[in-house]
């Protein structure tokens, strides 16, 4: 990481107000919503980067198609098995007419990443990440503090072992390591403070209970506060610290513009998140309508997870996929809703792709091809197109696709399903 | 209801065209290597994952403290199969006896590290990185010598079994390949041009790198090796192997045998066999562990004399850590310190080694350490031909396991 | 020639005449086959019920606007109509018969690449010459058909792809290889048709070699079964119910007739040798059998087996992929038997006649109603000595729960409260989950525990085993009251289609979320595909069958009532 100039890095978080055209416009689409359709970029168009920001990271003006779709799925959720609550998560994504909350909520997912493989019941995770999603958006104290309460949370990092004469420092330590400061910006005293304070934080039948009982209450000092420190003092410590909106808002920022940010913008970064009170939805509407965010170095620099992969190619093309078939396909990839590999959740970028992923996400393409080819060509384009190879190129790649393939797909007339399977797994595909 | 499923697949039979972009591994690593037929030498190691029962695997029959010690646990001097005067196999393992009357089959007891470490996941960590030391731990001993298929220079390694890369594999160099099953690198078809087809154009699509730079580069480059090693695959694993028991131990050394058949390079095999942790009813699951892993190797053993390949392989068997002489209350054991490692291949000098002390003494009622398990690595890295020193830092005698 | 009076003279052609019970159409079959299906009538199965079901249920799906547009088309290019060579081919007396080939380097014949002939007689041999001069003109005027002309024994036939077609008379026949085109000219041409035809009234009647089905009979009934009935179901369930089907070996045949609303399906497997497995076909009892049912029975699967023996022979009768997990079910029983000896003592003390009964649930006094309404599964056999047997039962029962509250614990579920619920003087001993987390109150969903009560009882010398209280109470009044129905030979089951409509209803809205997940379709359009289906099953009656052990064969009859669905 380079250091930077404090004056550069308040110059890229300030508006864009340059070029605002449709590659923009898909840029912001796949940054926001997974992706999206032409009409979408169109619009996003018209209402330039600033408006769109905003736009794009509200809840749509009219929910009543998707609050039906939630409806109909409500007798299934009590089925409480992994592959019908990932489907419907994932069926959330492609429906919901502004997927910012979902994505948003995957990412604060693999923040707090908790797996159901040690909870057990997948009905905690659900309702972990239903409370993800409700208070993702808004400051990001309350998140922490919902979340050290969150019983499946608790199962997971050990809190029942937390006790009075025997604490357990598993969840003091993540919290710090982990969730808000990072390494380096707290002592292991501090750890060992913070496990006493949050004694007594248990879950009982699927639900918290604060056990008085073994709770200790004695004096404790950690990140310069002293006294009978509970857990909310813990948190709000942690909040105080500088690192923790470096932290954290520098994960917003290599989630949401891209992965190598220099110390200035992160420090510029940190500070505002923290000045804000850790307003997530503002920071997040700063990060994706600045200058940064339409910067050559942020086009096409993060390497798609696989969810994002594959929500977005159907939802730029309207397609209608298996959601268990395509859970099971994101697992084989690397992304297992709701079980995450381990407390570190997923670290993307690069780790992303090795020689099965890769494979199996030309397989995804392939898959998705299938599909496509059962649907009529008007519904995947909004209007039957004269050429289908621009027509994917648009909604795909933005028109960048690799000349030496368009030949290719042209020359031998080639029909829409192979020419889908192969543009969406070329490596540009794989960039968002 | 639903169209095709990815268990529909349309495979093809051709092999895709090459763009000849890698170079024979096996030449790089000959060059690299001095010592003459390591070029062609293959390590397999079969890590028994959540701390195995030495004790009950090796069994020192004739001291009168471990049958006191466990009272439930033990096996008797009758049932044990017997290797010395002192230890013997454990009955579960008797296709392995064949393996041991032709000198085949090493054991060295009483290996561990200095100052046991009882934390299930601190003990692997050791055990993987190497080090003893506070460092966080980011490289495997393996994968400081690691690589892909054709990684030129570094050990062209691959994990098998499963999907996931332990450890021991973190941090090399060159994308190491985890082989969970053939079918995973199987290319699938979307329908609309025949396979062979299908997979020249994503070829001519998806790993160029004229024309591209930055992240795109990198990923024309990582799809070059993924396609590589799907088409080396894909010539291997026609036909199942026939002997191997059924099983995900049995599976995963089968695969390991075809690997190892089908010439690609590969130097280095890593599998795991989990479910040692036996904290209570230890005799419900051991014994069948036990039995599955015998069988697989020796099915292994077997399947390397039929392929021809005996004289250059050699499987390690090893387990983060042991557990403790006296059985609990549970019909378990806990976990604790030293442990036997079991080495298996033509290569492999027979009898057993290291020493563990009459049981009476022992230290903490744990099986002291006689053996560090950093000699047993570099002697196997220096058989490899890799650089030793790299991989595990500090100074470990060479032990004579080897002929 | 203009093709206009072809078409009108084809417009009138009559449809055909009732078949001629004369010489036998399989006469003209060449050695060799597989299976050979007759069909008296084509045109009698297309306006029988069954047809009729068949015709609406493409016309929804819009199969024959698809049919429509490329006859249009044909007839737009060509001017003649196809169709009626269709109508009159498929209308008439129609013989297939199905042949394997004979892989080159081997002698095995290849079982993949089936060869098939068929031939049609339709009745009237100038609409048949009429209606193939038409097929030529519209061959001819296609520029991508390969068409060859061929001659053998101076016949004409015609040759495009893999199909080989000839008319001779009133018959067109059509093969898929040139050989048994041939070889069934040279019988016509030779007059082997001395084989006389019996008469026959029914829809359709076939016979299949059973020597292809001798080898792994069992893996070849595996593959269906797990289709049928989803992965995780145990191939020891699909053995226990259907191994010993082909322990015999010969030719199998059977007839399908249909009359009205009903369509029968009987089949003659080969007859059981006596010293067949007694697991399987145990000696029969000296009266007929039969099973309690409730008014909510769906279905109910009576069985005839001797369930010791399949367990003490289950290494012979079972693969050996299985055994370590049977061998772990052993181990298990023997646990929550308390040490008995599951063949001997828990399976040895079930009769040879069983029955699984299946019923849908209506929740009335439980603890909360789920949104996944499941059907409670009971299995009842009389016992050998049921005043030993039930406290062994009762004190296995409360082991076996006792071992799944433990685990339940483990996952932070809500525990099985065990309890003895009198019910007409029986004493059922009934697990029943306790209201809670997860109830359904306070719009959190139910959970689809709640559909499992597992209950036990012992009346009147039957052993009663089920996933449901309420069913199992249910049971225990019928047993007093005698409402039974029979149970035949070695295996049967009836399924009630009305009862199953009630059970599918009550999970519509499941029924609904799950066809939007798997198809990505909206609610509206999910909520049309799921009424589609239940309208199908709708329009079904019953369905039975059962499989009985004869001197000649085992009888398998499947029974197909329908519901008059007209307008």
């Amino acid at each position: 990481m380079t250091r930077g100039s404090f004056a550069a890095a308040d110059a890229a978080l300030a508006a864009y107000d340059g070029p605002f055209g449709e590659a923009e416009a898909a840029h912001l689409l796949r940054r926001t919503s997974f992706g999206g359709t032409r009409d979408e970029r169109r619009e996003i168009v018209e209402l330039g980067p600033t408006r769109a920001a905003i736009d794009r990271t509200s809840p749509p003006d009219d929910e009543s198609a998707y609050a039906r779709v939630l409806d109909a799925l409500a007798p299934l959720a009590s089925a409480d098995t992994l592959e019908i609550s990932q489907s419907i998560w994932l069926t959330r994504m492609l429906r919901d007419p502004r997927p910012f909350r979902e994505l948003l909520t995957l990412f604060w997912h693999g923040h707090f990443a908790t797996s159901v493989t040690k909870v057990g019941r997948t009905r905690l995770l659900v309702k972990q990440v239903d409370m993800l999603r409700e208070l993702g958006q808004g400051p990001f104290g309350e998140l922490v503090t919902a979340i050290s309460r969150d019983p499946a949370m608790i199962v997971w990092l050990d809190g029942n072992a937390n006790r009075r004469h025997h604490p357990n420092e598993n969840y003091a330590r993540e919290l710090m390591e982990l969730f808000t400061l990072g390494v380096g910006n707290y002592t292991e005293d501090d750890v060992l403070e913070a496990a006493r304070a949050f004694t007594g934080w248990h879950e009982h039948n699927g639900r918290h209970r604060f056990n008085a009982h073994e709770h200790d209450e004695g004096a404790k000092t950690l990140l310069g506060r002293s006294g009978a420190l509970g857990g909310e003092d813990v948190i709000a410590a942690c909040l105080e610290q500088p690192a923790c909106g470096r932290f954290v808002g520098g994960k917003l920022f290599r989630f949401f513009v891209h992965p190598h940010p220099d110390d200035a913008l992160i420090e510029a970064v940190g500070a505002r998140y923290r000045e804000s009170g850790y307003d997530t939805l503002a920071l997040v509407r700063t990060l994706v309508g600045s200058r940064a965010f339409y910067s050559p170095e942020a086009r096409r620099s993060i390497v798609k997870s696989p969810v994002l992969l594959a929500v977005g190619a159907a939802r730029s093309l309207s397609l209608r996929p298996d959601t268990t078939e395509l859970a099971d396909r994101l697992s084989g990839l690397g992304q297992s809703l709701y079980a995450p590999p381990s407390v570190k959740g997923w670290d993307g970028g690069r780790t992303w792709l090795n020689a099965a992923t890769l494979i199996g996400r030309a397989n995804l393409a392939a898959e998705l091809a299938r599909r496509a080819a059962g649907q009529p060509v008007e519904e995947l384009f909004g209007s039957a197109p004269a050429d289908h190879v621009q027509a994917l190129n648009d909604a795909l790649l933005d028109g960048d696709a690799p000349r030496p393939l368009v030949e290719a797909l042209r020359r031998d007339s080639l029909d829409l399903p192979t020419c889908l399977r192969a543009m969406l797994s070329v490596p540009e595909a794989q960039l968002s | 209801m639903s169209g095709l499923t990815r268990r529909d697949l349309i495979r093809s039979a051709a092999a895709m065209q090459m763009l000849g972009l890698l170079p024979g591994s096996a030449l790089r690593a000959a060059a690299l290597a001095g010592v003459p037929g390591a070029a062609e030498t293959v390590l397999v190691v079969v890590q028994l994952s959540g701390g195995n029962d030495g004790l009950n695997t090796v069994v020192p029959w004739a001291d009168d403290a471990y049958h006191r010690a466990r009272p439930v646990l033990s096996v008797s001097p009758g049932a044990v199969l017997k290797l010395t005067d002192h230890v013997g196999l454990h009955p579960a393992l008797a296709a392995l006896q064949p393996v041991w009357e032709e000198g085949d089959l090493g054991v060295v007891q009483g290996v561990g590290y200095p100052d046991p470490n009882r934390s299930h996941f601190r003990s692997m960590e050791i055990w993987h990185t190497a080090r003893t030391d506070d460092a966080p731990p980011t490289r495997g001993w393996l994968g400081e010598v690691a690589g892909g298929f054709g990684s030129g220079g570094a050990l062209p390694t691959a994990r098998v079994g499963a999907r996931d890369l332990p450890l021991a594999l973190a941090g090399a160099p060159s994308q190491v390949p985890a082989i969970g099953s053939l079918g995973d690198f199987v290319i699938e078809s979307s329908g609309g041009l025949s396979a062979s087809s299908e997979r020249q154009l994503l070829s001519t699509a998806c790993t160029r790198t004229e024309g591209r730079s930055g992240e795109a580069a990198f990923i024309a480059e990582a799809y070059a090796a993924a396609f590589d090693c799907a088409r080396r695959l894909e010539e291997i694993g026609k036909s199942g192997t026939a002997g191997f028991p059924n099983g995900g131990m049995g599976r995963s050394l089968d695969l390991a045998s075809q690997l190892i058949g089908a010439r690609l390079g590969s130097r280095v095999l890593y599998v795991t066999q989990g479910g040692y942790d036996t904290h209570a009813g230890q005799n419900r699951s051991h014994p069948t562990l036990l039995r599955e892993l015998g069988n697989s190797l020796a099915a292994f053993q077997e399947q390397l004399v039929r392929q021809g390949d005996a004289d250059r392989v050699v499987t390690l068997v090893f387990s983060e850590f042991g557990r403790r002489i006296h059985e609990n209350a549970s019909g378990g054991t806990d976990h604790g310190a030293g442990n036997p490692v079991l080495l298996l291949g033509r290569p492999v000098a027979g009898g057993v080694t290291g020493h563990i002390p009459a049981l009476d003494g022992a230290v903490d009622r744990d099986v002291p350490m006689s053996t560090d398990f950093r000699s047993v690595y570099v002697t196997l890295l220096d058989w490899l031909g890799a650089p030793a020193g790299r991989a595990v830092p500090g100074q470990f005698d060479r032990l004579p396991l080897l002929t | 020639m203009h093709l206009t009076p072809v078409v009108l003279g084809l417009a009138f052609l009559l449809p055909a005449p009732p078949p001629a019970a004369d010489d036998a159409l399989s006469a003209l079959l060449p050695e060799g086959r597989l299976a050979e299906v007759h069909v008296p009538s084509g045109k009698a199965v297309w306006d029988s019920e069954l047809g009729r079901r068949i015709h609406t249920l493409l016309e929804d799906q819009g199969a024959f606007d698809e049919l429509q547009d490329g006859l249009a088309a044909l007839r737009m290019v060509t001017g003649s109509d196809p169709t009626r060579l269709i109508e009159l081919v498929l209308g008439g007396e129609l013989e297939l018969g199905v042949y394997p080939t004979v892989r080159k380097n081997s002698d095995k014949p290849d079982m993949r690449n089936r060869k098939v002939l068929a031939v049609a007689r339709t009745g009237d041999a100038d609409g048949l010459a009429l209606a193939m001069n038409a097929l030529d003109a519209v061959l001819a005027a296609s520029p991508d058909a390969k068409v060859k002309n061929g001659r053998h024994r101076k016949q004409p036939f015609l040759r495009f792809d893999d199909a080989s077609l000839a008319r001779v008379d009133d018959m067109l026949l059509f093969a898929t290889d040139q050989h048994l085109l041939t070889g069934a000219l040279d019988r016509w041409l030779d007059g082997a048709s001395d084989v006389v035809a019996t008469p026959f009234e029914g829809l359709a009647s076939f016979e299949l070699d059973t020597r292809l089905f001798r080898a792994k009979d069992i893996a070849l009934l595996r593959t269906p079964t797990r289709k049928l009935l989803g992965k995780r179901l145990a191939n020891p369930l699909a053995n226990l119910l259907f191994g010993g089907l082909t322990v015999g070996e010969g030719t199998l045949h059977g007839t399908l007739t249909g009359s009205g609303e009903e369509i029968e399906l009987d089949v003659c497997l080969p007859p059981v040798p006596d010293d067949a497995p007694r697991a399987w076909f145990p000696p029969e009892p000296a009266t007929t059998t039969a099973m309690p049912v409730t008014p909510d029975t769906l279905a109910v699967l009576s069985l005839r087996r001797d369930l010791a023996d399949w367990w003490r022979n289950r290494e012979t009768y079972m693969p050996d992929g299985a055994q370590p997990a049977l061998a772990k079910a052993d181990q298990n029983m023997a646990l929550i038997f308390a040490g008995q000896s599951p063949a001997e003592d828990v399976f040895g003390q079930a009769s040879t006649e069983m029955a699984l009964i299946v019923d849908r649930q209506r929740f009335e006094g439980g603890p909360a109603v789920p949104d996944v309404r499941l059907p409670a599964f009971c299995l009842v056999t009389p016992l050998r000595d049921p005043a030993q047997f039930t406290p062994t039962l009762s004190v296995a029962f409360q082991t076996l729960m006792g071992v799944i509250n433990t685990d339940r614990a483990q996952n932070s579920k809500a525990p099985f409260l065990l309890d003895t619920v009198p019910h007409e003087g029986i004493g059922v001993r009934a697990a029943q989950l306790l209201a809670g987390a997860g109830s359904g109150g306070m719009g959190e969903p139910a959970a689809i525990d709640f559909n499992f009560s597992p209950a036990v009882a012992v009346v009147d010398g039957w052993a009663l085993v089920g996933t449901s209280a309420e069913q199992v109470r249910r049971l225990v009044s019928a047993l007093h009251a005698g409402e039974m129905t029979e149970a035949r030979g070695v295996l049967s089951a009836h399924i009630d289609a009305e009862r199953v409509l009630d059970a599918l209803e009550d999970n519509r809205g499941a029924l609904i979320a799950q066809e939007m997940l798997d198809d990505g379709l909206g609610p509206e359009e999910a909520a049309a595909e799921v009424d589609g289906l239940l309208g199908l099953v709708a329009g079904v009656h019953s369905v039975a069958g059962s499989l009985t052990r004869q001197d000649d064969c085992l009888h398998a009859d499947f029974d197909l009532v329908l519901n008059d669905i007209s307008p």
